[in-house]
C-alpha cells in the first residue's frame, strides 16, 4: 500500500514549503484586517518547523527523520532559509533545530490541569521572517522544487513520499503552473508519488473552503479550480488527523484550502505534515 | 474468594523495536488484586517510557474495580510534574530550546487496564477493561475470537491514537476512554498487546488465520521469550509487523 513507508533516520522523508513572497502578500488578510498575509504565513511556518523538530527529539538528540526545504518566490525564487542556514536547500531536521535565526521569549496561556489557565514562558525559535516583493513566479518555484526532490528521491528511493506545501495569495505570474505541478507530483519513491498540497490566503473576507473533494465546492474565483486540480488527494494516513481537526474526509478529498484564515493555515500545515506520528528510529 | 476461582496462567513478553535497547511500552499485573495493565509510551514525547510505567503501576495498585480516572490520574500527574521539574531545574537553564519544550509538553501514552472478578460460584470470572488509545485486548474461546477491544478491525489503527498526557488539563481519558466487560470460563485466553502486534493479530484473524494459535505455540514452548523474539524479528523483516516496541500479556483460565 502506498504512503505507508516507515520513517526513520535511515529512511527519512522530506517536507518542502513553497512560500509566495510577492508584494501582495504584504496586504492584510481578508478575515483579519489587523494582520498581513505574509505575517500570518511566517508565523504558521515557524510553528510548523517548531512542531516538526519536537516530533524528532529522542532523549537528548534530534533524529534526522525529516529533511526540510523552504523555497520563497517573489522578486526571486530562492532558498527561504535565513541566518546560518541561508541558501541551503534541504536541511536535516537536527540542523533546523539548532540553527534558527533567533529564539524569542514568549508567554503562552496553558491549561493548568486544574480547570484553570496559567501563563508559561516558552522559547520560540524564528527561522522565517515575513517579507514581500515582486510578482508570483509559482511555475519557477515548482521547477525548483522538482530539482530539490529529484535529488532527495535518488538518495532515498524507499522513503515516505516528500510532501510539498505551497502557500500563495494569487495566480502565477510566470505562465500556467499546472504542467510544472504535474511533473512535480509525478516524482515518486517506491512508496508513492510526491504529495503537493496548496493553500490560498485571501485579501477578501470570505469563508475558507477547506479540503474540498469536488470542484463544485469551490467559490467562483478564477484561481480556485486551477489550484484544486494541482493538489494531490489526501492519502489515507492523513485522513484521521484531518478528521480529528473536524474536517469531512472523502476518498477524493484534496490537500487544498481556499481563502484560508490564520487558523486554517496552521491546520493545513499540521495535517500536511502528519505522516506516521509513530515514526521509529 | 479468589482461592475458589479457576487458576490463572500469565505470561508477559516485551521486546523493544529493532535498533533500540529499551522499550517505551510498559506492562504490569498483580495476581492478588487481579489487575493487569499495558501502556504504550508515545515515542515523540519526553520520557514516555517512564510515564507508561507510572500509568500501569498506578492502575494495578487501585482497589476500586473500576476506578474513575479522576481518582487516580491527578496523583500520577503530580508525581510526574515533581520529577520533571526537578530534572529541569538540574539543567540550570542550559538546555536547547527543543529539549526544554519537550519537558514542558510532557509525556503521552496509550493505556489498557483489565480487572478480573471471580464468580461467586467459582466457575469463572467477569472481566472489565478500560482503554485510551490502541493498546488492545482480545478474548479467544474455543479457537474463536469472541472480543476485540478497543480496536475491532485492523484497518482502524491510525497513527494518531488517543493518548493520556502527563500534564492533564485535557479531558482525553473521560471523553475518549472506552470500557468493555465480558465473561471468562476455563479454557478462555485473554491477549493484551500493544498496537503493532495487535494490528497483525486482527489482520490475521480477519483472514481466518487464527493468530492466537501461533502466539500460543510460541508461549507454550521451552524458551517462550526467545521464541517470541525470533518470531517477531522474522515478521518485522518480512514487513508483516511494524518495527515498534511490542508487549504481549497472555492470561489463560485453567
Amino acid at each position: 500500500m502506498p504512503y505507508s513507508a516507515q520513517i526513520s533516520q535511515n529512511n527519512p522523508t522530506c517536507f518542502l514549503f513553497l512560500v509566495d513572497t510577492s508584494k501582495s502578500m504584504l496586504s492584510p488578510l481578508g478575515n483579519d484586517r489587523t494582520r498581513r498575509k505574509a505575517d500570518a504565513v511566517a508565523e504558521a511556518i515557524n510553528k510548523t518547523l517548531y512542531a516538526l523538530v519536537l516530533r524528532c527529539v529522542d532523549k537528548q538528540a534530534v533524529l534526522n527523520r525529516f529533511h526540510v526545504g523552504l523555497i520563497t518566490y517573489g522578486r526571486f525564487v530562492q532558498s527561504g532559509w535565513g541566518g546560518a542556514l541561508a541558501n541551503r536547500d534541504l536541511v536535516p531536521i537536527a540542523d533546523v533545530a539548532r540553527t534558527p535565526i533567533r529564539v524569542e521569549q514568549r508567554s503562552e496561556l496553558v491549561e493548568d490541569g486544574r480547570g484553570g489557565r496559567a501563563e508559561r514562558q516558552i522559547r520560540f525559535p524564528i527561522w522565517f521572517e515575513a517579507h514581500g516583493e515582486g510578482k508570483t513566479p509559482m511555475t519557477a518555484a515548482f521547477e525548483q522544487a522538482e530539482l530539490f526532490l529529484a535529488g532527495f528521491l535518488a538518495e532515498h528511493p524507499y522513503c515516505f513520499p516528500p510532501v510539498v506545501c505551497n502557500i500563495t495569495d494569487g495566480d502565477a505570474s510566470d505562465g500556467d503552473p499546472e504542467a510544472a505541478a504535474t511533473r512535480l507530483r509525478r516524482l515518486s519513491s517506491e512508496d508513492g508519488e510526491v504529495l503537493l498540497f496548496n493553500l490560498h490566503v485571501s485579501t477578501q473576507n470570505e469563508r475558507p473552503v477547506e479540503y474540498p473533494a469536488h470542484e463544485d465546492q469551490l467559490p467562483p474565483n478564477p484561481f480556485a479550480p486551477k489550484l484544486f486540480r494541482m493538489s494531490s488527494y489526501l492519502p489515507p494516513v492523513m485522513h484521521q488527523p484531518a478528521r480529528q481537526a473536524k474536517i469531512d474526509v472523502a476518498p477524493t478529498t484534496r490537500g487544498f484550502v481556499f481563502n484560508a484564515d490564520i487558523a486554517s493555515v496552521v491546520r493545513f500545515l499540521d495535517i500536511g505534515t502528519r505522516v506516521d506520528s509513530r515514526t521509529q528510529g | 474468594m479468589a482461592d475458589q476461582a479457576p487458576p490463572l496462567w500469565v505470561r508477559l513478553v516485551r521486546v523493544p523495536r529493532a535498533g533500540a535497547d529499551e522499550t517505551q511500552d510498559a506492562a504490569d499485573f498483580d495476581l492478588d488484586r487481579l489487575r493487569f495493565a499495558v501502556a504504550d509510551g508515545a515515542t515523540e514525547s519526553w520520557n514516555a517510557g517512564p510515564w507508561a510505567r507510572l500509568l500501569v503501576e498506578g492502575y494495578v495498585e487501585q482497589d476500586d474495580p473500576v476506578p474513575a480516572w479522576s481518582t487516580w490520574l491527578p496523583l500520577l500527574r503530580d508525581v510526574w510534574q515533581i520529577r520533571t521539574d526537578d530534572e529541569l531545574a538540574a539543567t540550570q537553564g542550559k538546555l536547547d530550546w527543543f529539549l526544554e519544550e519537550r519537558y514542558q509538553l510532557g509525556a503521552y501514552a496509550t493505556f489498557l487496564g483489565l480487572f478480573l472478578r471471580p464468580d461467586h460460584d467459582g466457575l469463572g470470572y467477569s472481566w472489565l477493561a478500560l482503554a485510551v488509545g490502541d493498546s488492545c485486548l482480545f478474548q479467544v474461546r474455543d479457537d474463536a475470537l469472541v472480543a476485540a477491544f478497543p480496536v475491532e478491525r485492523s484497518a482502524d489503527f491510525t497513527s494518531v491514537p488517543w493518548l493520556i498526557g502527563s500534564r492533564g488539563g485535557d479531558d482525553v481519558p473521560t471523553a475518549h476512554g472506552l470500557s468493555l466487560a465480558g465473561r471468562l470460563v476455563p479454557g478462555d485466553r485473554l491477549w493484551l498487546m500493544t498496537d503493532a502486534l495487535a494490528c497483525w493479530f486482527l489482520a490475521a484473524a480477519e483472514r481466518d488465520d487464527s493468530p492466537w494459535r501461533r502466539l500460543q505455540a510460541l508461549l507454550d514452548g521451552d524458551e517462550p521469550v526467545r521464541a517470541f523474539e525470533e518470531w517477531l524479528d522474522e515478521r518485522r523483516a518480512a514487513g508483516e509487523i511494524r518495527n515498534d516496541d511490542t508487549t504481549l500479556l497472555a492470561i489463560t483460565v485453567r
